[in-house]
């Protein structure tokens, strides 16, 4: 069974990720659109088309999107991704041209040629979908569903002390996309980070002869320095794949609903998704609804890591 | 050995059976208590202060009534919903024979920490309205004491009166930035260890059929109790302010990890949220000693039965 999705990314590492967990899983992409947040704009597009052409999805169409946040200066995360993106690790560049340039537009155009068909999954800084928010109003009704990595529900951020890196890239972005009336799951760090990949799984990827394992190996090496060094052993966590997995297969995962929204204004908490957790008011029943969004309570890492493993081959 | 200390308080229902836990308990020897409006108003408060220690035969502790509203904020409420417009749950306690002391709250604060002759601990129960005035009017006082323990924030569990704020935070967040940078020792007790810090009505059973004292603690159970049920369906309340005179009592009754603690003073949303840094993030130093477990059951024996040997002290 596939999934007709366009995926908003920031391509990244965990980005490459998810692109081939996708590829593996049933993911059909319609469009890759791109947004600063990783690298800059123009690097994560050449990245995606990378990436796509190295896993033979060269007919997938490229549109490059915003170039910074809505209203606060760019900030990029080279320490985490590489200078290039795809952890320094001399992996050839795509001459493919993107498609376009009006990654937005290009969101809002897909939408209304198919109603209610498109799966959005966003992985970084949600200015494309905050844009394509303005552009059309009704996009909430035109698309099937989103799913967003971003957040931290009750538990510390990676950007600040509260915020999750793609919410806080772009608070106001995130916002509008928190408050539109569609369906909409929030993948946060409180469940990304219970996706630490075990020794075992290393292994598998290394000695895996195929063609896939062998270009994501040498890649996810600078990102398990990275983790490696704030966590004190050498894994990683696959916060864009989960987002993509569970665009695929939802019943990885169960879910709750909460009243979320994203804090703008704050001094030490601005870009912080704020859930109202306390149990007082009555559990909120539908998504569609304004300021609600799904929230993961509970997954099947196992088989997430399995569909994974198997997506690269390993 | 007895610990000198002062307790800055709101009573407040939990206050009420935090100063009969503090009273109960020969680890402490209660210098003074400070008012301050935050659970209900000031007059409330410091009517409620006197009338308790009244209750508890320690007509000699001297009450000095602080801050009636926050520093800056103007539109903080009172948690009247909590614990009822008087702040004691429809319980009438015995008028005192006396008033309030005739100093302000930092001016006996400052008195009882420069007269002691070991350093004094502040345990704080309320909004930090009064020890942010202490920190800025006199601050090499304060610089004397040994620790203040205070109730309030949060590090996970972050809020109770709005989704990310403890109350007592809430209510005058820019007091409680000051104490947190106040260079003062700071033990953080919040909603982290307070939601683990729960009695049941059949907790509260050794009180049962007991004297003036055991008959008031149970009222306002009662009540608090009621409210607790109402908005959250079970009857097991936190015992915040208890737990934090708990934690001056004996330290190891939670156990705290250094941490850098800021306030949040200018969020829509996260106004009074305590932003604790538990990824140690910020790259600030961490000075505040954050609770984030709790001997639940150990508390619970010490509270309720410290209660109950006080009330057969003090008899019918």
């Amino acid at each position: 069974m596939s999934t007709e999705l366009v995926f908003d990314c920031d391509t990244g590492i965990d980005d490459t990720m998810a692109i081939v967990y996708g590829a593996g899983n049933g993911a059909e992409y319609v469009a890759c659109t791109v947004t600063h947040g990783n690298v800059p704009v123009h690097v994560g597009t050449r990245n995606t088309l990378t990436v796509l052409d190295r896993l033979g999805l060269t007919d997938v169409p490229v549109h490059q999107g915003a170039a910074r946040p809505m209203a606060q200066p760019l900030m990029t995360a080279e320490f985490v991704h590489g200078q290039d993106g795809l952890g320094d690790a001399g992996v050839p560049a795509s001459s493919r041209e993107p498609a376009g340039t009006l990654a937005a537009a290009e969101i809002v155009r897909l939408a209304r040629s198919r109603p209610g068909e498109l799966t959005l999954v966003a992985v970084g800084p949600l200015t494309n979908l905050g844009l394509a928010l303005l552009l059309e109003p009704e996009l909430p009704r035109l698309v099937k569903n989103v799913v967003v990595m971003g957040g931290a529900v009750g538990v510390p951020g990676n950007a600040s002390e509260t915020g999750e890196a793609n919410i806080w890239h772009d608070p106001e972005a995130a916002q509008l996309v928190l408050d539109a009336p569609w369906d909409l799951l929030l993948v946060g760090l409180e469940i990304t980070m219970q996706t630490q990949l075990p020794p075992e799984a290393l292994k598998r990827i290394e000695n895996s002869t195929d063609p896939r394992a062998q270009f994501m190996w040498p890649v996810m090496q600078h990102y398990l320095d990275v983790y490696e060094r704030s966590l004190g052993v050498r894994t990683c966590v696959l916060h864009d794949p989960l987002a993509m997995a569970l665009a695929l297969e939802p019943d990885l995962a169960t879910y709750r609903l909460v009243r979320a929204a994203v804090e703008l204004r704050g001094e030490r908490s601005r870009g912080q998704v704020v859930a109202d957790l306390r149990g007082y008011e009555p559990v909120p029943e539908d998504p569609r609804e304004p300021g609600v969004v799904r929230i993961v309570d509970t997954l099947d890492t196992a088989a997430f890591h399995e569909r994974f493993l198997s997506a690269l081959g390993a | 050995m007895s610990r000198p200390v002062l307790i800055d308080t709101d009573p407040g229902l939990d206050d009420a059976l935090a100063i009969m836990l503090a009273v109960a308990s020969p680890e402490l020897d209660l210098r003074g208590v400070t008012s301050v409006g935050g659970n209900t108003g000031l007059q409330h408060t410091t009517e409620n202060a006197l009338r308790l220690l009244h209750l508890l035969d320690r007509d000699d502790v001297p009450v000095a009534a602080g801050a009636d509203v926050p520093l800056v904020r103007r539109d903080s409420r009172p948690a009247t919903e909590v614990h009822g417009e008087e702040g004691m749950g429809g319980v009438r306690l015995d008028p005192a024979p006396r008033g309030a002391d005739a100093r302000s709250a930092v001016q006996l604060m400052t008195d009882v920490i420069e007269s002691s002759a070991e350093p004094v601990t502040l345990i704080a129960l309320g909004p930090l309205t009064n020890v942010a005035a202490l920190l800025a009017a006199a601050p090499r006082t304060a610089a004397k004491l040994e620790r203040i323990v205070l109730m309030g924030g949060g590090a996970r569990i972050l809020g109770n009166t709005t989704p990310t704020a403890e109350f007592n935070i809430w209510f005058d967040p820019d007091a409680a930035s000051r104490v947190f940078a106040g260079g003062v020792p700071v033990t953080m007790v919040g909603l982290d260890v307070t939601h683990s810090a729960v009695t049941t009505p059949a907790d509260w059973d050794p009180l049962r059929g007991g004297g003036r004292m055991a008959r008031a603690a149970l009222g306002m159970m009662d009540f608090y109790t009621a409210r607790h049920l109402e908005w959250s369906g079970n009857d097991r309340t936190p015992q915040h302010d208890s737990l934090a005179v708990a934690a001056a009592i004996r330290p190891d009754i939670v156990t705290t990890r250094r941490l850098h603690v800021d306030v949040e003073c200018a969020g829509a949303l996260t106004r009074g949220m305590t932003v604790v840094d538990l990824e140690e993030l910020s790259g600030e130093k961490a000075e505040t000693d954050v609770a984030l477990q709790v001997d639940a059951a150990g508390f619970r024996d010490l509270l309720v039965g410290r209660l109950a040997e006080l009330d057969a002290r003090l008899g019918a």
